[in-house]
């Protein structure tokens, strides 16, 4: 197993938000983390980032407890987030983020040029110059270049056109190939399920249904209950 | 003719104000600490290096070696300071501030313990004690470029190189750098160090213009605010352009409008505040 | 609440009770009170003033008018509010017979107030504000006014009765010491001056704007500057050229002992009008220079010779016996090393001014301004 949380519980200050979460994941597997706004799902990538210190429970990363590390030991084990709102450093240009993301392994700063030739067109234009579009895909490339064992994406496509959407799918669903295992906080539930193996739905910090993907797809009540889309 | 000596002479105080304040503004915006020991950091370079020289004229290269010995004092000093900071982390803007004024208070009266309470120069090493054009002090000539190529290579440290990409990085999202594996205190620790350096090299490079004395270090410490202020926090760009604007509004500005010297700098200040309240270049906080 | 309503009572009767017995008791003793910048901008004045009065006590045997004398020193860091504080200590707790030393204005005007209140003398030994005085206060020192006037008389008699220009810290002790070069230049016959340049006080690190303001048909300047001031002043003025250009007057204080040192070489050929020099001409002055010079290992500074003065005035006062603060009226002329003074009807010194030129590392006396017949 990749990845095993276990009973994680975690919160800002006094609020509580995550009421112990469960959830394991194979390594080259993709999960999807739906659930309606507020549930907890991105707390729940933040505590797996080490963004938020789990108040209890356990995240074990092939084996290693990751649960109490700081950001970046949690990072050097193999661990990259793509942050909603993409958190790109807005006054260095392209080329520099992807230079200091960099780390020895197979994604190398040219192979992000390749899968995303809108940055290399970029490369000396700084973060707050980028479109949003550009912003995501150089918050992509600097995580893949951490050559993680475990990616997280919070919400990719969130401000992105529709075009720009399928673009994003089409390179999110190639990583799964790489031996990276994913999980994948979505609203675009048509992503989600392009990308994701497995499904995961979330209710008040609490994982409360798995389906592998294609049966979720087709499971109108489950999507209803937990998304409360096409009721 | 004489506002042109005027605004050459406020490049040369512009450029010993922007080496004092670029670490004030780098250690601000990356450490959130407002470093109230720059000032004094500043006085212990000047007093360092009068001690070591004895206040007598000397070589150029003993001078030089004097003031890259006392800026890696001034290093050390810096990583006192930071493990000072350090218990405080997280305690918010006053206590770090209250911390900083006081050990700048401790280090400035251990000073003039030191020495002595009165007054003290040094002149300018030889060489550079004559006069260009007739009636420039060389020296000023000399500090304008010493001012350009410190300016230099912390521009191009800042904006050209992996560690200056690190911190802007730390600037602009420490969270962010953090996951992405780099080690955001060690980032800060080595610009505190650094502008820590750059205080106390201030200080021996302002020694021929401002004479050591009580109380320098809270006036030298009013003017680096008043740079970060106008210029904005974090800036290097700010830095430069707000220390040579205070240079040229202290004397430019000072021979046009003579009976508002007093005031002057100020209502720039507040000018610049009113147009952009985090500064001319600052980001909004 | 009433309990310690009562305690505060008998606090204060026990206090008062033990304050009177002491004051009986110490009527054989002396005790003077000197307020004294230890700490702060004026620290470095503060311990000349503090060694001079030392010196003189034990160049006198420990005594003040053949009584024992005890010297309480109180730091007023420079402030009002502190100075005042002191005050009403030592002359409530300490009981002293008079407070002297004040180096700056504002904290003498606050000092001499407080000491009014608790009808304790003061012997002012530098504070030199025009307005400042009263019936117990005496001052050994000088006024700003006066100061700037002799300076003005001089300067109407030997740099030319036409294209002064004068220049100086803005603040009571500049202004004020250049109204009065203003006013004795005038009596002296001398023209308005072309041009007053008043410069921020405390704030100026660069006099280079202020020295391009000095118009073409200048033919001399008048300046006043003190402490750090006069150091970059000095420096700036050389530094700049206008030594060749114009000739310069300046106060006593430009190159008093406290800042000769950090000038150095560019203070070489200043003209300057003070009320001493330790080049002096006397038997009081030779003794007093020798005493400074061995103890500290250097010239005596106008603070060192006023503080001095301050403690000669209270020695010769206590010694016509009575109530001190009348004695301090009448104690008629003083032989100070910067020769011989009395005390004018508002208690402030009437003097010998000096032209000194600063060469080879002392003030030497090249004119003597005599006080005006009045």
């Amino acid at each position: 197993m990749m990845l095993t949380v276990q009973n994680l519980t975690a919160g800002y200050g006094t609020a509580q938000v995550l009421h112990g979460a469960d959830l394991t994941l194979d390594q080259g597997r993709a999960v999807a983390v739906l659930g309606r706004n507020g549930v907890g799902k991105t707390t729940f990538v933040h505590a797996l980032m080490g963004l938020v210190r789990p108040s209890s429970g356990s995240i074990r990363l092939a084996g290693r407890e990751l649960s109490g590390l700081d950001t970046r030991r949690i990072a050097r084990l193999g661990v990259r987030i793509v942050p909603q709102g993409r958190r790109v450093f807005r006054s260095l240009t392209v080329a520099e983020t992807l230079e200091i993301s960099r780390s020895p392994g197979e994604w190398t700063v040219e192979r992000v040029y390749q899968i995303f030739p809108a940055l290399a067109a970029r490369r000396r234009h700084r973060g707050d110059q980028l479109s949003g579009g550009e912003q995501e895909m150089l918050a992509i490339g600097r995580a893949l270049l951490g050559n993680p064992r475990l990616l997280l994406l919070d919400e990719p496509s969130e401000g992105l056109a529709p075009r720009l959407v399928e673009e994003l799918g089409v390179v999110l669903a190639g990583l799964r190939a790489t031996g990276i295992s994913v999980v994948l906080v979505e609203q675009n539930l048509r992503l989600a399920l392009e990308v994701a193996d497995e499904v995961r739905c979330m209710v008040k910090g609490r994982f409360v249904y798995g389906a592998a993907a294609g049966e979720f797809a087709g499971d109108g009540a489950a999507i209803a209950a937990y998304l409360g889309v096409g009721s | 003719m004489s506002l042109l000596v005027n605004a050459f002479d406020g490049l040369a105080f512009g450029a010993l104000l922007f080496v004092l304040a670029v670490g004030l503004t780098l250690i601000y915006g990356m450490l959130d600490v407002l470093n109230l020991a720059h000032g004094a950091l500043y006085m212990a370079g000047g007093y360092i290096a009068y001690l070591l020289l004895g206040g007598a004229s000397v070589s150029l290269g003993l001078w030089a070696g004097a003031a890259l010995l006392v800026a890696a004092l001034g290093v050390a000093l810096g990583g006192v300071l930071s493990a000072a900071i350090l218990p405080l982390r997280g305690r918010g803007h006053l206590d770090q501030a209250l911390l900083t004024l006081g050990l700048a208070i401790l280090l400035s009266e251990f000073l003039l313990g030191v020495v002595d309470r009165g007054f003290h120069t040094l002149p300018p090493p030889d060489g550079l004690d004559g006069s260009v054009l007739g009636s420039y002090p060389l020296y000023r000539v000399a500090v304008i470029a010493a001012g350009l190529v410190i300016g230099g290579i912390v521009y191009w440290i800042f904006e050209r190189t992996r560690a200056g990409a690190l911190v802007r990085a730390a600037v602009d999202d420490p969270g962010m750098l953090a996951a992405i594996g780099v080690n955001v205190a060690r980032v800060r620790l080595s610009v505190m160090l650094a502008g820590c350096g750059l205080a106390t090299f201030a200080g021996v490079l302002g020694l021929p213009l401002l004479n050591l004395r009580a109380g320098l270090d809270s006036e030298v410490l009013v003017l680096a605010l008043i740079v970060i202020v106008i210029g904005g926090l974090a800036s290097i760009r700010g830095a430069v352009v707000g220390a040579l604007l205070v240079g040229q509004v202290q004397t430019v500005g000072v021979a046009l409008a003579p009976e508002l010297a007093a005031y002057l700098l100020f209502a720039v200040m507040a000018a610049v505040l009113l147009w952009n309240p985090s500064g001319m270049f600052g980001r909004a906080r | 609440m009433r309990f310690a309503l009562l305690a505060l009572a008998v606090a204060l009767a026990a206090g008062c009770g033990g304050a009177a017995t002491q004051q009986a008791a110490d009527d054989s003793v002396v005790k003077v009170g000197a307020i004294i910048s230890q700490t702060g901008v004026y620290s470095a004045l503060g311990d000349d003033m503090e060694a001079a009065m030392r010196l003189y006590l034990d160049e006198h045997g420990g005594k003040l008018g053949g009584k024992p004398a005890r010297l309480v020193v109180a730091d007023d860091a420079g402030t009002p509010e502190t100075g005042q504080q002191k005050a009403r200590q030592l002359t409530l707790q300490d009981q002293v017979n008079v407070i002297t030393g004040l180096i700056a204005s504002p904290v003498a005007v606050a000092v001499a107030k407080e000491a009014a209140a608790q009808k304790t003398p003061v012997v002012i030994a530098n504070a030199g504000a025009d307005a400042l005085g009263g019936p117990g206060v005496f001052r050994v020192s000088y006024t700003n006014y006066m100061h700037g006037y002799a300076a003005g008389r001089y300067a109407a008699e030997s740099y030319g009765k036409d294209g002064a220009v004068l220049m100086g810290a803005d603040y009571s002790a500049g202004t004020e010491t250049l109204k009065g070069f203003a006013e004795g230049y005038a009596k002296g016959g001398g023209a308005k001056p072309l041009k007053q340049i008043l410069t921020p006080f405390g704030k100026t690190q660069n006099f280079q704007p202020y020295l391009s303001q000095i118009p073409a048909e200048a033919k001399f300047l008048y300046v006043f500057y003190a402490g750090g001031e006069a150091i970059t002043f000095a420096k700036n003025f050389k530094q700049f050229g206008y030594d060749t250009k114009l000739k310069l007057l300046t106060c006593q204080n430009i190159t008093d002992e406290d800042v000769l040192q950090a000038i150095g070489a560019d203070a070489e050929g200043i003209t300057s009008v003070g009320l001493y020099s330790p080049a002096l001409d006397n038997p009081e002055n030779q003794a007093f220079t020798a005493k400074w010079k061995a103890k500290t290992g250097k010239n005596p500074s106008a603070v060192a010779l006023q503080s001095w003065d301050a403690m000669s005035l209270i020695d010769q006062a206590a010694k016509r016996g009575g109530d001190l603060a009348q004695a301090l009226g009448q104690v008629g002329e003083i032989a100070s090393p910067r020769g011989p003074f009395t005390l004018d009807a508002k208690h402030n010194p009437v003097q010998n001014w000096y032209v000194r030129e600063y060469s080879g590392g002392v003030n030497k006396v090249i004119a003597t301004i005599a006080p005006e017949a009045s």
